[in-house]
C-alpha cells in the first residue's frame, strides 16, 4: 500500500487500484446534490472540498448557495467568512462573523474574527479574541488550543504550552496528537515541532466535517488506520469528543471489535450528554445486544433532547412493546405519527399493538392506512384476516389469507390461519389442504404441534 | 409479543451502516419479526474494486448481500423491500426500469 496526499494504492482482486479519497468524497457529494439540490448541507460540504483544494472562489460560491437556501445556516455563513478571508475580502468576512456575535454562535464568531486578525498579523488582538471566545464557551477546547497557536506565533512558547495543556484537559485526544507531533522534548517546547504543527493546522474549525467524510471513505475501503488518522484531524480541527468517539466506534464496529465500539459509544455519551447522535448510537448498540433497559434509558434521554424526532419515538415504542409497556408504546407511536403522519412503519407497529390488545376496529383502520400508503406484507394481510375472522366476516378473512399466500407462498402462518378460517366454515378438505401446506413450511412451535395432531386425527 | 422487534431493528441498522448504505435515503422498520425497507438504496461510500474500475456496477450485489444479512438475523420471519431503484423478480434482484414513487 502506498500513500501520497489523498491518493492511495490498494490491492484488490490481485490488482492495484489507485484511490483518490478526496475525489471519492467529491463524487458522493455531487451525486447527493443531484438527488437533493436544495440541501444546504451538501452545498456546504462541496464548499469545504473546494476550500481544502485551495479553490476559494468556487468554495465561496458553494457556501453562498448553502446560505441562500437557509439564511440561518451558521456553519455555511462561517465557512463563507473563512472563504472571503482567503480571497482577501477582509471587510466582507468581518461582517459575516459580526452578524453572528449577538447569538449563541458568539464564540465561533469571535474565533473567526481572531483568524482575521492573525491573517492581518495583529496577533495580540487575535489572542484577546480567542480569550473572549474561551470565556463565552469554557467547555470547548477549540479556543485554548488556537490561543496556544497564537502564543507560539508571538514567541511565547511556555504560555503556548500552558494553553495547549488547558485544551488537552478539555479534550483528552489532544494529548495523543501533541505527543505524536513531539511538541515537547525534554520537558521544553520544541520550536521546530511547533512550527510544523502550526503550519499544518487548519484554523477553519468547520473543516472537521470534511475530515470525517475522508475518514468514512477510507473506512469503507477497509483502510482503518488512514480513517483513524482523518478522524484525529477532525477532532484536532473541531474538538467535539462525541463526534470523535462516535467515529472511532464506527470503524471498530466495521472491524467486529464490539467491545471497543461499545466503550467508545459510552465515552461519546459521557463526554457530551446532550449529543442526540451519541445517545441514539448507544441505544441501538444496547438494543442489538438485547439490553432493553439500557437502550430505553438512552432513547428516553434522546427523546428529551429531540421530542419531535419520529425515529426515536418509533424505536422507543418497539422497546416498550417488548417490555409489556403497551400504553406507553402506543403513546410513542402516536407521537411518531404526529411528527410524521406518513411514517408507515410506525403506523404498522401501531396497528400490530392495537391488534394484540384486542382493539380490532382501531387496528384494522390503521392496517388499511398502511396498505393504502403502499406498505404491504403477508404478515399484515394475515393480521387483517385474523381481525376479519374475529369480526365474523369469514370470506373477507379467507380473501386476506389468500392474498398473503400469493404475496409470499412460503409464509407458513398464512396457511395456518387459512386452515382455521376454513375450519370455521366447516370446509374440512380445504382445512386439511391448508394445514398440510402449513406443515411443509412451518418452523417448530406450539401451533405446529396442534396442527400435527389435528391432521392425524 | 413477537421475537424482539426492537433488537431486529437495531441489527438491521447495523447491517446498513456497516455496508455504508445511505440511511437518510432508505427507511426501515420491524413488526412481528417482519423487516420492511423502503426508499432509495444507495451506498454513500463504497469499496473500490477492480470490477468497478472496469465499469461493472456492484450495487446489485450489495442489495443481494444486505437481503441475505437481514434474513440471517435471528427472529426475522420475512423481509419486505419497496425500493425505488431496485426490485426483486423471480428471485433475482434487478434495477428498476422506472423509478418507484
Amino acid at each position: 500500500m502506498e500513500k501520497k496526499e489523498h491518493d492511495i494504492s490498494v490491492m484488490t482482486s490481485g490488482l492495484h487500484v489507485v484511490l483518490d479519497i478526496m475525489n471519492e468524497v467529491e463524487r458522493v457529494v455531487t451525486e447527493e446534490l443531484e438527488i437533493h439540490p436544495r440541501f444546504p448541507d451538501l452545498h456546504n460540504r462541496l464548499g469545504l472540498i473546494r476550500f481544502k483544494q485551495g479553490k476559494f472562489a468556487a468554495a465561496r460560491a458553494s457556501f453562498e448557495a448553502a446560505v441562500s437556501i437557509n439564511r440561518g445556516y451558521f456553519a455555511g455563513k462561517a465557512n463563507l467568512g473563512y472563504a472571503l478571508m482567503e480571497l482577501g475580502r477582509a471587510a466582507e468576512a468581518e461582517s459575516m462573523f459580526a452578524d453572528a456575535l449577538e447569538k449563541e454562535t458568539r464564540p465561533h464568531a469571535l474565533a473567526g474574527m481572531a483568524c482575521l486578525r492573525m491573517k492581518e498579523k495583529k496577533l495580540d488582538e487575535a489572542a484577546t479574541l480567542f480569550k473572549e471566545a474561551a470565556a463565552c464557551d469554557p467547555r470547548s477546547a477549540l479556543y485554548p488550543h488556537n490561543l496556544g497557536i497564537v502564543c507560539f506565533l508571538l514567541g511565547k512558547y511556555e504560555e503556548a504550552l500552558a494553553h495547549l495543556g488547558e485544551a488537552e484537559k478539555l479534550c483528552p485526544p489532544y494529548g495523543e496528537i501533541f505527543a505524536e507531533a513531539r511538541l515537547v522534548v525534554g520537558g521544553r517546547p520544541s520550536v521546530e515541532a511547533f512550527r510544523e504543527y502550526v503550519s499544518e493546522h487548519e484554523l477553519n474549525p468547520f473543516l472537521f466535517e470534511l475530515h470525517d467524510h475522508l475518514g468514512h471513505a477510507y473506512a469503507a475501503n477497509g483502510l482503518f488506520a488512514e480513517a483513524a488518522g482523518e478522524y484525529r484531524f477532525s477532532v484536532r480541527t473541531m474538538p467535539s469528543l462525541a463526534n470523535y468517539y462516535g467515529n472511532l466506534a464506527l470503524i471498530e464496529s466495521a472491524q467486529d471489535k464490539e467491545q471497543e465500539s461499545l466503550q467508545h459509544l459510552l465515552k461519546a455519551v459521557d463526554s457530551e450528554p446532550d449529543s442526540v447522535k451519541a445517545r441514539v448510537s448507544l441505544a441501538f448498540e444496547y438494543s442489538a445486544r438485547g439490553l432493553a433497559p439500557e437502550a430505553v434509558e438512552q432513547f428516553e434521554a434522546a427523546r428529551a433532547l429531540k421530542p419531535r424526532y419520529p425515529d426515536i419515538r418509533y424505536n422507543l415504542s418497539l422497546l416498550y412493546l417488548e417490555m409489556g409497556r403497551q400504553d406507553e408504546a402506543v403513546e410513542e407511536l402516536h407521537a411518531a405519527l404526529k411528527a410524521n403522519p406518513g411514517y408507515l412503519f410506525a403506523r404498522n407497529s401501531l396497528a400490530f399493538a392495537l391488534f394484540k390488545r384486542g382493539e380490532f376496529d382501531a387496528a384494522l383502520e390503521e392496517y388499511r392506512k398502511v396498505v393504502a400508503g403502499g406498505l404491504c406484507s403477508s404478515d399484515i394481510l394475515v393480521n387483517m384476516g385474523m381481525i376479519y375472522r374475529e369480526k365474523g366476516t369469514l370470506q373477507k378473512a379467507i380473501d386476506s389469507f389468500d392474498k398473503a399466500i400469493s404475496l409470499n407462498p412460503n409464509y407458513a402462518p398464512a396457511y395456518y390461519q387459512l386452515g382455521l378460517a376454513y375450519q370455521a366454515k366447516g370446509q374440512k378438505e380445504k382445512t386439511r389442504w391448508a394445514w398440510k401446506a402449513y406443515l411443509e413450511r412451518a418452523q417448530e412451535d406450539g401451533e405446529l404441534e396442534d396442527v400435527k395432531k389435528t391432521i392425524k386425527g | 409479543m413477537s421475537v424482539e422487534d426492537y433488537r431486529i431493528n437495531a441489527y438491521v441498522r447495523s447491517v446498513l451502516v456497516r455496508r455504508w448504505i445511505d440511511t437518510s435515503m432508505v427507511d426501515f422498520g420491524t413488526s412481528n419479526g417482519v423487516v420492511y425497507l423502503k426508499g432509495m438504496f444507495r451506498q454513500v461510500y463504497r469499496r473500490k474494486t477492480a470490477e468497478e474500475v472496469e465499469g461493472v456496477d456492484d450495487l446489485l450485489a450489495i442489495v443481494h448481500r444486505v437481503e441475505k444479512d437481514i434474513r440471517f438475523i435471528p427472529g426475522v420471519k420475512d423481509v419486505v423491500f419497496r425500493l425505488s431503484n431496485f426490485e426483486k423478480r423471480g428471485g433475482q434482484w434487478r434495477k428498476r426500469s422506472t423509478t418507484l414513487a
